[in-house]
């Protein structure tokens, strides 16, 4: 395991001072969540009963306490389709040269967009920013490669610095990041208890995609944002008639690592110029041969 | 684009709501850069300009012939369009231009934002083509013309569809546009097809690196058939030949498919008879989840135990198990 993340400071700093950014009123969101619990795509995860201790509790930002007592409630969102995917749906693929995806959980996910209606002050976890934030015990501050590059045993750790600078900032609605797997877009946790009704607004209905009912088999193949090589492409598996997120870009030379990576999660590069080796980058798990 | 040669365009024709009018490429491109402009005077009322390539035959300028490629031009521009999925724009004038451009789509382009004169004269460059200005054409006139409306996203936006090829050839032998890129319908007979034979290829490799990990499974982890369950087995039951297939139906283990043969993972029995913790696992798991679903769980290095495989809990610490299983069977609880 390359990173760990050290544990935050117990108490918050009042007193501390950070560079935070704005997330415009307007802005459009994209958020992946669960289908089977049937929450509004506007409402926050209330973290009933998880653990801030226990790994597979939650995710990298929550569950965290509020104080006094009961876990915070949080949101996860992005601002493109494969930041949002990538850090929800794919957030426990491996950084392998053949990391593998249990189809069976796509089924789990759906997606919103939502609308953000008034200002969010959010922090940015990129190093500039975290410059000011001291690591307990140890001279250098914390780093993003600690904070949003360490795997998922390290969740216990990375959830204290959510719990930590949502006390110190009690102006605070999230925090930002790069996606792990990508690298661009940025992902986002809000802070459900600084929000109110309407600050958030969902489209009315949320898109499948396991199923082929919302999605035509062609329909998503779309540049995203600014970033015009990263491409996210949603479409039928043609023999067991479930759906599949594909992401690949189409110039050879865009790099390597990131690319590379969010196809391999994605399950394809669904080109074959830039492949240098027959052996496909990825392992993806359907149900029947 | 940056390689168009302007003065090897000889013409262009302006739609207008009176009718056309032919000019010259660079007067019509400022009708279409018009509606894009930041601080821009009133942009006018053209619907479109049709930009001809001189290696075509030259144009007789004909309004009826206009407005059938225009029309035709709009339809595929808009098709492409519902094709977007990931488009984000906050609509303000602060947000910069964005070309949108798509891989199998290459023959049209959007142009969504206001820009200044400069930036637009960099940007929008005059290739042949149909270029469509939505912002002069209301719900109304679609209607009317039986066109179909804009996606949702995408209207009030300051946006141009540039149309490069416009496809279907016009009775009396010339092509009112001359076909720049690509010849045949890309749209309804290539796309599918491309699409299809990538897929067919990725299922194929899936296929392949997924039988490659079940050969894996099957290598790392002995499994007994029924009979060997039978025998293994310390139940006392009356038919105990059937012991396997009970336990199958009361969900205390599940089986994989291999090779043609139901087989049991051993991992799932202690003492001859199910592990309990198997059962409370089965539970947590959709129905539609199959064994190997199952057992890939068991069977994975898991990140929430450090790269540890569950397998390696059974006995230990069944209560992680479970609660492995839970994230792992409702991935998205946790968001």
């Amino acid at each position: 395991m390359p990173f760990n993340c050290p544990a935050a400071p117990a108490d918050p700093d009042p007193s501390l001072v950070l560079q935070t950014t704005t997330v415009s009123a307007g802005t459009e969101l994209i958020r992946f969540y669960s289908k089977s619990k049937k929450y509004p795509a506007d409402s926050f995860n209330p973290n009933t009963g998880k653990r801030i201790d226990v790994e597979e509790d939650g995710a990298r930002f929550n569950p965290f306490p509020g104080a006094p007592a009961p876990n915070v409630p949080t949101m996860y969102a992005a601002d493109t389709l494969p930041a949002a995917a990538l850090e929800s749906v794919f957030h426990n693929v491996d950084h392998s040269p053949s990391p593998s995806f249990p189809k069976m959980q796509l089924v789990d996910w759906h997606y919103s967009r939502l609308k953000v209606m008034r200002n969010l002050l959010v922090l940015e976890l990129t190093n500039p920013h975290l410059r000011q934030l001291a690591v307990p015990g140890r001279p250098t501050s914390i780093q993003e490669g600690e904070l949003i590059h360490s795997p998922t045993s390290e969740y216990p750790n990375t959830r204290t610095w959510a719990r930590f600078l949502h006390e110190s900032l009690p102006t605070l609605d999230g925090l930002a990041w790069r996606p792990r797997l990508a690298g661009t877009g940025w992902s986002y946790v809000f802070f459900g208890d600084r929000f109110v009704a309407g600050d958030l607004k969902a489209e009315p209905t949320p898109t499948n995609v396991d199923s082929g009912s919302e999605i035509r088999r062609d329909r998503a193949n779309c540049q995203v944002g600014q970033y015009p090589n990263h491409r996210i492409r949603i479409s039928r598996m043609s023999q067991n008639k479930r759906w599949q997120v594909k992401a690949h870009d189409r110039d050879p030379n865009a790099g390597f690592l990131p690319i590379r990576a969010t196809c391999a999660a994605f399950g394809l590069p669904l080109d074959n110029q830039n492949r240098t080796s027959p052996k496909h980058p990825y392992l993806l798990y359907p149900r029947d041969l | 684009m940056a390689n168009t040669n302007v003065a090897a365009m000889s013409s262009a024709i302006v739609l207008e709501p009176e009718g056309i009018q032919t000019l010259d490429v660079g007067s019509a491109m400022e009708q279409v850069v018009a509606t894009l402009l930041k601080n821009g005077p009133s942009s006018g009322a053209a619907y479109g300009v049709l930009v001809y390539d001189t290696r075509g035959p030259r144009p007789q300028p004909n309004m009826l012939i206009a407005a059938q490629t225009f029309f035709r031009a709009y339809r595929q521009a808009w098709k492409v369009l519902t094709h977007i999925a990931d488009f984000t724009h906050a609509g303000s004038a602060r947000e910069p231009l964005q070309t949108i451009e798509n891989k199998y789509f290459d023959h049209v382009r959007f142009f969504v934002g206001l820009a200044t004169e400069k930036v637009l004269k960099e940007r929008v460059k005059p290739s042949p083509g149909v270029y469509i200005m939505t912002a002069h054409l209301d719900a109304g006139l679609l209607k009317v013309l039986n066109l179909p409306a804009l996606p949702e996203r995408f209207r009030d936006l300051p946006l141009v569809m540039q149309v490069e090829s416009v496809t279907e050839a016009v009775q009396g032998g010339s092509h009112p546009i001359h076909i720049s890129i690509n010849e045949g319908n890309v749209l309804d007979s290539d796309l599918p097809e491309r699409h299809g034979k990538i897929e067919d290829e990725v299922e194929e490799a899936i296929s392949r690196d997924t039988l490659e990990w079940r050969q894996q499974f099957m290598r790392s982890n002995p499994s007994w058939t029924s009979a060997q369950v039978a025998a293994e087995s310390t139940s006392t039951a009356r038919n105990r030949a059937a012991i396997a297939s009970r336990w199958l139906r009361e969900k205390k283990i599940f089986a994989i498919r291999y090779e043609g043969q139901q087989c049991f993972p051993r991992f799932q029995f202690q003492d001859g008879v199910p592990s309990p913790v198997i059962a409370q696992v089965i539970k947590i798991f959709p129905e539609h989840a199959t064994g190997w679903d199952l057992a890939y769980f068991f069977a994975t290095p898991n990140p929430n135990i450090g790269g540890r495989k569950p397998i390696e809990l059974l006995k230990s610490n069944p209560a992680r198990v479970v609660s492995l299983a839970e994230a792992f069977a409702h991935p998205a609880d946790a968001f």
